[in-house]
C-alpha cells in the first residue's frame, strides 16, 4: 500500500442477507486531497464509510487508513483517534447541551483544538446552552462538523455533509471545510450525491455504482480527457466502429453522430473525419454528464 | 477580487483561474509587481479546493506571468512587459473585432476568415520590396 | 467521560428504583406491628392445602426476621429488583438507538464501552440490593423490632449475586434483538418461571435460583448457599461475556 495514500480499499466486499452493498470496491485517497465519493442513493457510499470507521466488518477485501487495517479493533481505535467523522444521520447525543457535548467529545482527544472550537462556535452561531435535540437541522450539521474538525484529526470523513441544508447553509459549510483544509492541511474523504458540490471542491473523485468503483481519478485529469464530440454527416450518420479505445458511448440522431470519449479525442476526431464527416466539434464534458451516463449505462 | 469559477462548465477550475489572472494582467487590472491574493484566503473566498488555487498559481509561474516568493506570496511578474503588451493588445483586439464583424455581416465563414488572414500574413512576409 | 455518560444514561432509572425499593421495604417493615395481629388471626382459620400455605406464611410472620424474609425479601424485594435488573440490562450503551453511531466513532474500543457500562450497571444493581436491606436494621427499632446487620448484608449480597443472571440474560438478548421489548419480556418470563419453581417445585439448592437469590438456606440454617451464589454469578458473567462478544462482532 502506497505511503502517500491516506485511505486505501482493495476489493472491498460487503454482503448482507439479501443485498450486496459492496462488490469489490477499490480506491485510493492521496494525502492532502479532497476526495469526493459520488454515487446514487444505495450505491454503497455509506457502507464503505462505515467499514472505514470500524462500524461494519467487511465480508471480504481490505481497507486501510494511515496504513492501519480498518477491520481490526485495536487498529480501528488508533484510526479513529486521528479521524474526524460526520455520519449521514448526524448522530449526536440529543439530550446533552451543545457545550456539554463539545466538552464530552474533547475529553477523548488529547489533540483537541479548543481555539478552533471557540472560533467555530462563534462563526456557526451555535447556542451553547441549548440541548442538541432542539437544534435546527443546519445547526445540528454544523455542530457535527465542529466536533469533527476540532479533534486534531488528519483525516475527515464526511457522509453527505450538506444534505438537508439550504443553499446558504450549504455554502457556509463548504466554506468552513475549505478554510479548514487550507489552514490545517487535512485530507478530506466525503461522499455526496450532489454533483455540483463535488465539482466545486474535490480534486479527486470516484463514482461508485452498485458497490463498485466505476470511474475514479484526479478531477482535472477527467475534465481534460473527457470530451463530447459531435460529427455532422451529409445524410444519415453511419454507425462507425472507432478503433480508439476511449469511446464510451455513441448516439446517432439523424445526421449527427455524438460520441462521448474518455480519452483520445483527437484520434476520434481524425477517424470521424476520415469517414467523411462534414464537421467535428469537441467540447468539454461536465461531471454531471459523466455521472448520468454511467448511471444510465448500468440500467 | 477574482470571480467565482464555474465548476460545472467542464473546464478545469485551475484553468479558469489562470484565465482570469491572465485577463486581469492584459487589461491592466493587475499591474506588474502587484500582489495576488494568497492561496488560502482565495480558496476560502471562492469556496474551492486550495490545491486547485495552488495548481493555478504554479502554472502561472511556469508561464512567467507571476512570481511566487517564498513566505511573501504571489506577485505579477515585472519582467514580462505586461503593461505595454496590455495596451498593445487592447488596440489590436478592437481592430480584429471590427474586421471579423464586418466579414461575418458579408456571410464569410469562420474557416474562410482564417484562410484570408493566413493568406494575408503569408503575402506580407513574401512582399519584401 | 464514559463513566459520566453511563451514569447520566441510567441515573433516573436507578434513582426511581432506589426510591421505590426503599419505600416498599421500609413501608412493609414499619407496618409489621399491624401485620402481627392480623397474621395470628389468619393462622386460626380453616384447614386445606391453600390454608396450609397461608398458615405457613403466617407462621413465618410471627417473627420479625421471618416476616422480613417471607414477605419483604422473598415477595417484594426480589421481584422488584429483578424487574430493574432486566430494565437496566435490556438498555445498553450500544443497543440500537440514537447516539450509538457517535459513540462507536469515538476512539474507544467496543470492549471498553461495554465494560464501563456493565460495571456501572452492576454497581447500581449492587446498591439497589444493599441499600434497602441495610435500612432495615436502622428502621426496625421504629417498629419496635431488631434486625441483624449480618442478615441484611447476606441477603443483600445474595440478591445481587444470584439475581445478576437476569441482568446478564437481558443484556445478551439485547444484543440479539433490535427492539427493546423482546429482551425485557423474555427475561421477565424466565424470572416468572424461576419464581414459580421456587414456590411449587422443590429443587436441590444450587439449581433453585429463586432460593439462592432470596437466601433461603441462610434463613433456615444460618449458612449462606455459597456454591449456588458463586455458580449463578459465574453464569451471569458468562452471559455478559457472550453479550460483549456479540457486541464486538456486530455491524452497526
Amino acid at each position: 500500500m502506497a505511503q502517500s495514500n491516506i485511505v486505501e480499499t482493495v476489493d472491498l466486499e460487503k454482503h448482507y442477507k439479501n443485498v450486496v452493498a459492496l462488490d469489490g470496491l477499490s480506491l485510493a485517497v492521496p494525502a492532502g486531497s479532497i476526495y469526493g465519493l459520488l454515487g446514487q442513493n444505495g450505491a454503497g457510499k455509506t457502507t464503505a464509510i462505515k467499514i472505514l470507521m470500524g462500524l461494519v466488518r467487511p465480508t471480504a477485501g481490505g481497507a486501510a487508513i494511515f496504513g492501519l487495517p480498518a477491520d481490526q479493533p485495536a487498529a480501528s481505535v488508533a484510526i479513529r483517534q486521528r479521524t474526524g467523522f460526520v455520519s449521514d444521520e448526524r448522530d449526536l447525543y440529543d439530550f446533552m447541551t451543545v457545550a456539554k457535548l463539545i466538552a464530552f467529545t474533547a475529553s477523548f482527544y488529547p489533540g483537541w483544538r479548543a481555539d478552533l472550537a471557540a472560533r467555530y462556535v462563534r462563526s456557526f452561531d451555535l447556542p451553547e446552552s441549548r440541548v442538541v435535540k432542539a437544534l435546527s437541522r443546519g445547526a445540528r450539521t454544523k455542530l457535527a462538523l465542529l466536533l469533527a474538525f476540532c479533534r486534531g484529526a488528519k483525516l475527515l470523513i464526511l457522509d453527505e455533509a450538506t444534505s438537508g441544508l439550504d443553499p446558504v447553509a450549504s455554502e457556509e459549510v463548504l466554506q468552513v471545510l475549505v478554510g479548514h483544509v487550507a489552514n490545517e492541511g487535512v485530507t478530506v474523504f466525503f461522499s455526496s450525491h450532489n454533483i455540483a458540490e463535488v465539482e466545486q471542491i474535490a480534486d479527486h473523485v470516484a463514482i461508485i455504482d452498485r458497490g463498485r468503483n466505476v470511474l475514479s481519478g484526479a478531477l482535472d485529469d477527467l475534465r481534460e480527457a473527457y470530451r463530447r464530440i459531435e460529427f455532422v454527416f451529409d445524410g444519415e450518420a453511419p454507425a462507425l466502429k472507432f478503433h480508439s479505445t476511449g469511446v464510451v458511448r455513441m448516439e446517432r440522431k439523424g445526421r449527427v453522430l455524438s460520441v462521448l470519449a474518455s480519452s483520445g479525442s483527437e484520434q476520434i476526431v481524425a477517424e470521424g473525419r476520415a469517414h467523411g464527416s462534414l464537421s467535428a466539434q469537441a467540447r468539454p464534458v461536465t461531471l454531471k454528464e459523466i455521472f448520468l451516463d454511467i448511471a444510465s449505462r448500468e440500467r | 477580487m477574482l470571480f467565482r469559477p464555474n465548476p460545472a462548465s467542464g473546464v478545469p477550475i485551475y484553468l479558469q483561474i489562470m484565465e482570469q489572472v491572465k485577463h486581469a494582467v492584459e487589461t491592466g487590472a493587475l499591474r506588474p509587481g502587484e500582489q495576488l491574493p494568497g492561496i488560502r484566503p482565495l480558496a476560502e473566498e471562492l469556496v474551492i479546493n486550495p490545491n486547485t488555487v495552488a495548481k493555478a498559481y504554479r502554472e502561472l509561474e511556469h508561464d512567467g506571468i507571476i512570481e511566487l516568493r517564498q513566505g511573501a506570496g504571489a506577485f505579477v511578474s515585472a519582467a514580462s512587459g505586461a503593461q505595454g503588451r496590455a495596451e498593445k493588445f487592447r488596440g489590436a483586439r478592437t481592430i480584429v473585432a471590427a474586421a471579423v464583424k464586418q466579414l461575418r455581416a458579408r456571410g464569410v465563414t469562420e474557416d474562410e476568415i482564417r484562410r484570408l488572414i493566413d493568406a494575408e500574413l503569408a503575402g506580407l512576409s513574401g512582399k519584401g520590396e | 467521560m464514559l463513566w459520566y455518560k453511563a451514569w447520566i444514561d441510567t441515573r433516573w432509572r436507578f434513582l426511581v428504583a432506589l426510591a421505590l425499593l426503599v419505600c416498599t421495604v421500609l413501608g412493609n417493615a414499619l407496618a409489621y406491628s399491624s401485620v402481627d395481629g392480623f397474621v395470628v388471626a389468619l393462622a386460626a382459620g380453616p384447614a386445606g392445602p391453600l390454608a396450609d400455605k397461608i398458615s405457613s406464611i403466617a407462621q413465618l410472620s410471627s417473627t420479625f426476621r421471618g416476616f422480613i424474609w417471607g414477605q419483604v425479601i422473598r415477595q417484594n424485594l426480589c421481584g422488584l429488583w429483578i424487574i430493574f435488573a432486566v430494565l437496566l440490562g435490556a438498555d445498553g450503551l450500544l443497543s440500537r438507538r440514537k447516539g450509538v453511531i457517535f459513540t462507536l466513532a469515538l476512539p474507544v474500543s467496543r470492549r471498553r464501552l461495554f465494560s464501563v457500562r456493565a460495571a456501572t450497571d452492576l454497581a447500581e444493581l449492587f446498591l439497589l440490593a444493599l441499600i434497602p436491606m441495610l435500612l432495615i436494621p436502622l428502621a426496625a427499632p421504629a417498629a419496635g423490632q431488631t434486625y441483624g446487620v449480618a442478615d441484611a448484608l447476606v441477603h443483600g449480597i445474595s440478591i445481587f449475586l444470584g439475581g445478576a443472571v437476569f441482568y446478564g440474560l437481558a443484556r445478551l438478548l439485547a444484543t440479539a434483538f433490535d427492539d427493546r421489548w423482546r429482551p425485557i419480556v423474555i427475561t421477565l418470563a424466565v424470572a416468572i418461571v424461576v419464581e414459580l419453581c421456587k414456590e411449587f417445585i422443590p429443587m436441590p439448592a444450587p439449581l433453585n435460583l429463586g432460593g439462592v437469590m432470596d437466601g433461603q438456606r441462610y434463613f433456615l440454617t444460618g449458612t449462606p448457599a455459597w456454591a449456588g451464589l458463586v455458580i449463578w454469578y459465574a453464569i451471569s458473567m458468562s452471559l455478559l461475556y457472550a453479550a460483549l462478544r456479540s457486541t464486538e462482532m456486530r455491524d452497526f
